[in-house]
């Protein structure tokens, strides 16, 4: 009996173990749950706040900040805080609490707090390139109304022109606000050496992708320790994609739809909907012959696919990699010698970095988009106006700024005589060095002109890059996934499988062989449907009647 | 028999009263089961959903079997069945013969000191995390600057590009799990072979049986109901893969997903791309039935070769 007991037991555990995998995510539905009164009794108070003008603030409340980042390991953050935190309290009885979630795995981490809707966050830091318009479907962000903004955020709200407002709207409703005021540029491309572009031979440096397969070869086999390209295998692969199509097709190219599926409209072919693969398979080939080529000439280890460990960035600091492939912002950092830790400035004084941007060759380049960095209110917030008012102080009142985004002054940075900030000599990375990453508030009416940056070389990239860059026409254009989710689930498959070995240039057989087995799959996971649907949403978005082209 | 018959007629309360003790000492476990087992059951239907945060999993909309379309209309559902269950097939039988075989041999060696430190050497790769697996076997085998190729070169032979052959990583993946869990399982025969009554095997020396008679006649019977259980146990899970093991030794290496992606890894990718909850309920549902029903398969067929053997 005893045994029957006890193999009822294990056979009960076992089941239930098995069950509990496909359960797992019941936690995240209770807090689901629960919340939603929060929410509903919390956007009551935000109404009843508008209309009467004067806003109640007598309750002291704690707003969390999620931001994604490495937070140190010192107390510099909580010293800053506490600082901001006095201003805070005094201006709207509230206190700011950062919740940082690291890079590892931040997209998964992200979303898990999202979903927990259990009201531990407020600002929630948002972007294009975290899937914004996929949480504002999910509903994981409150829609912010124009009244709550008027009332509880006056200052961005006046300073968003309305067409900006626009751009963040989804299903009419506005979803985050937009840092739309900074100047920046986030268009990708090669960082390089210029230094030694030019001792191979490239006088005016790297312009094209045959450049920088000349570069390649000349490091190749003249700088011994150097791993031309030391790059991780999951990384680069779409942004290397994007690149090549900038550089090589004629027309500019606007993507649309679901990410990475290839639904593209071309710039002098309105509303039209083209699946780029299909449509530039002879590129592709191109590009496949040519990646095929970097492997053999040995840009990255052989086992590019299996590398994780490598840190691309600070082994180009420090002169062990050739080149960098990333935005423009990173390259303003890597070209200054005047951040300290660029040491190749330091090993070797004629050390200089240049830029091949994506589309150079043919002057391809979108400008920067207004929801690249957002910032949102969690739908479970449980202080959705105290949120916004702190977020409008961070946001515009210089103090505040100064505070969140370059720390106490006199400590993590100062002010020379020019109004520009500089790192003082006292600073200890160690201790000093902070976290907030508060990229979604910044603004340039309040931005402090960073002296330690190369701005001879950066005014200059800038306008080259302002001088061609042109507005993407279908910003405001989202797509809802839910009709053909089963084939974005394929096609996704299908892409991510084929997109790494052709970045690599791993495939057996020719380059034709290899993308017509990848067309062949993707025409067997449903593109077509993809392309499809995205069409006749953006007929019904803008009233046009276009067809998507025929793949094949 | 009689008389647990009989025990059986006064029903539940009357069992619960009298092996109260015993209950009692397993209530941690019954609620630890109960707690993460149980109560997270209503949230399946999140697999049956179009799961919307705000909503929550029960308001969300209903769309039926639409989370399942994704597996079967992806064509890969019969390799990653296939796959997940010949590797977990491998690492069963082989994993269950080798502890067998590494129990035995450890029961029959004499040297109490050798016995202890070979005993803690196997056991140790069993707590070596996932993550450290991978790095390892990466920084054994990679082309540039691994072990094994550096071995091969001083030696003036070519070199070895395992990461780009995806032939040998079935064979490769075998030995890495039995590697890590060899040690651990040989404990439990091990403990079962110390259970066997010292008299019995006494008698078999007096007999003149040697060595080998004794494991074949004494020890090999003695273990017969904790194989079948140990192995009834992992059936069950036959068609759940170990995730940690794939993922970090496979990664992002998309040449090697023919022979080497699983149920669980390629669940991991797609909804780690997407982010979508409902498509990986609807797996994790799909695994589980499929572990159910072989489980109830599993006991059935013990049941019927001998009942005795049966888990209930």
């Amino acid at each position: 009996m005893r045994r029957k007991v006890l193999a009822v037991l294990l056979a009960v555990g076992m089941v239930g173990s098995l069950a509990a995998c496909g359960g797992d995510s019941s936690t995240s539905n209770s807090g689901g749950d629960s919340q939603k009164s929060e929410t509903s009794s919390g956007s009551g108070t935000s109404t009843s706040g508008s209309e009467t003008a004067d806003i109640d603030t007598s309750e002291h409340v704690v707003v969390t900040y999620l931001t994604i980042g490495d937070k140190p390991n010192n107390s510099a953050n909580e010293e800053i805080l506490a600082q901001l935190n006095e201003i805070l309290t005094e201006k709207v009885n509230a206190e700011l609490d950062v919740y940082s979630i690291g890079w590892t795995d931040y997209m998964s981490n992200y979303r898990l707090t999202l979903t927990q809707m259990d009201g531990s966050v407020d600002l929630v830091s948002a972007a294009d390139w975290m899937e914004e318009w996929a949480l504002s479907k999910d509903g994981a962000f409150l829609p912010l109304t124009e009244d709550m903004l008027a009332t509880y955020c006056p200052i961005t709200y006046s300073e968003v022109p309305e067409d900006h407002w626009n751009m963040c709207k989804y299903n009419g409703e506005i979803m985050f606000i937009p840092e739309d005021s900074y100047t920046q540029r986030t268009n990708h491309g090669f960082i390089y050496r210029l230094d030694w572009a030019k001792e191979a031979g490239l006088e005016d440096g790297v312009h094209s992708w045959a450049d920088l397969t000349e570069y390649f070869k000349w490091v190749k086999a003249n700088k011994e320790d150097v791993i031309p390209w030391d790059v991780c295998g999951g990384n680069s692969v779409w942004e290397d994609l994007g690149g090549w199509l900038l550089s090589n097709v004629d027309e500019m190219l606007w993507g649309v739809g679901p990410s990475n599926t290839g639904c593209v409209i071309k710039e002098n072919e309105e509303y039209k909907v083209y699946n780029q693969y299909f449509e530039y398979r002879d590129e592709l080939v191109e590009y496949a012959k040519l990646m095929k080529e970097w492997d053999e000439i040995g840009v990255w280890r052989t086992d590019v696919l299996n590398n994780t460990s490598s840190d691309n960035r600070s082994d180009y600091r420090i002169g062990k990699t050739s080149v960098d492939q990333h935005h423009t912002q990173t390259w303003t950092d890597l070209v200054s010698p005047g951040m300290a830790s660029n040491t190749i400035y330091q090993d070797d004084p004629d050390a200089e970095s240049g830029f091949f941007w994506f589309g150079e060759e043919k002057n391809h380049i979108a400008n920067e988009s207004c929801v690249h960095g957002t910032m949102a209110i969690s739908a479970a917030s449980e202080n959705p106006e105290r949120a916004l008012m702190v977020y409008d102080l961070l946001r515009n009142d210089p103090e505040c700024y100064r505070l969140i985004n370059y720390g106490i002054e006199g400590k993590q940075y100062a002010i020379n005589e020019d109004g520009e900030r500089y790192v003082p000599d006292t600073y200890n990375k160690e201790t000093d060095e902070f976290m907030f990453d508060f990229w979604e508030g910044r603004t340039d009416k309040n931005e402090l002109k960073d002296s330690r940056l190369n701005w001879d070389a950066i005014d200059a990239m800038y306008e080259t890059l302002d001088a061609a860059g042109i507005d993407n026409p279908y910003l405001q254009f989202v797509f809802d996934q839910d009709p053909v989710q089963t084939q974005i689930s394929n096609v996704t498959q299908v892409t991510d499988k084929y997109m790494k070995l052709l970045t690599y240039g791993k495939y057996d057989g020719t380059a034709e062989e290899f993308i017509d087995t990848f067309l062949n799959e993707l025409k067997s996971a449903g593109v077509e449907d993809i392309d499809n649907e995205v069409q006749s949403q953006l007929n019904a978005f803008y009233g046009t009647s276009e067809t998507a082209a025929p793949i094949e | 028999m009689k008389a647990a018959q009989k025990k059986k007629k006064k029903g539940f309360f009357y069992n619960l009263y009298k092996y109260r003790t015993l209950t009692l000492m397993c209530l941690p476990a019954i609620i630890f089961f109960f707690a993460f087992n149980y109560m997270p059951l209503p949230g399946l239907y999140v697999a049956f959903v179009n799961y919307n945060m705000k909503s929550g999993i029960f308001k969300s909309p209903f769309v039926g079997l639409k989370n399942f379309e994704f597996l079967a209309t992806s064509g890969k559902l019969w390799a990653l069945t296939r796959n997940t269950l010949l590797y977990n097939l491998a690492f069963i039988v082989l994993g269950n013969l080798l502890a067998v075989c590494t129990a035995i041999l450890l029961n029959e060696m004499h040297s109490k000191y050798f016995k202890k430190v070979s005993q803690t050497v196997m056991l140790l790769p069993h707590f070596i995390s996932q993550v450290l697996v991978g790095v390892l076997v990466y920084n054994l085998l990679n082309y540039d600057t691994g072990l094994v190729n550096g071995i091969l070169t001083s030696l003036g032979l070519e070199k070895w590009q395992p990461y780009a052959d995806p032939n040998v990583w079935p064979f490769i993946i075998v030995i890495v799990s039995l590697w890590q869990s060899v040690g651990y399982d040989s404990i439990v025969y091990f403990a079962a072979i110390c259970g066997i009554d010292a008299e019995m095997v006494e008698a078999s020396k007096i007999d003149g049986a040697n060595g080998f008679q004794r494991i074949r006649y004494i020890i090999l019977p003695s273990l017969k109901p904790t194989i079948i259980i140990l192995l009834l146990l992992a059936v069950g899970g036959i068609i759940k893969g170990n995730f940690g093991l794939f993922y970090n030794i496979i990664g992002n290496n998309s040449l090697l997903y023919d022979t080497t992606d699983i149920i669980e890894t390629f669940v991991y990718r797609s909804t780690m791309v997407e982010f979508n909850f409902s498509t990986a309920s609807a797996v994790g549902l799909y695994q589980s039935l499929v572990g159910f029903v072989m489980v109830m398969a599993m006991n059935a067929l013990v049941k019927k070769i001998d009942p005795e053997y049966s888990l209930f």
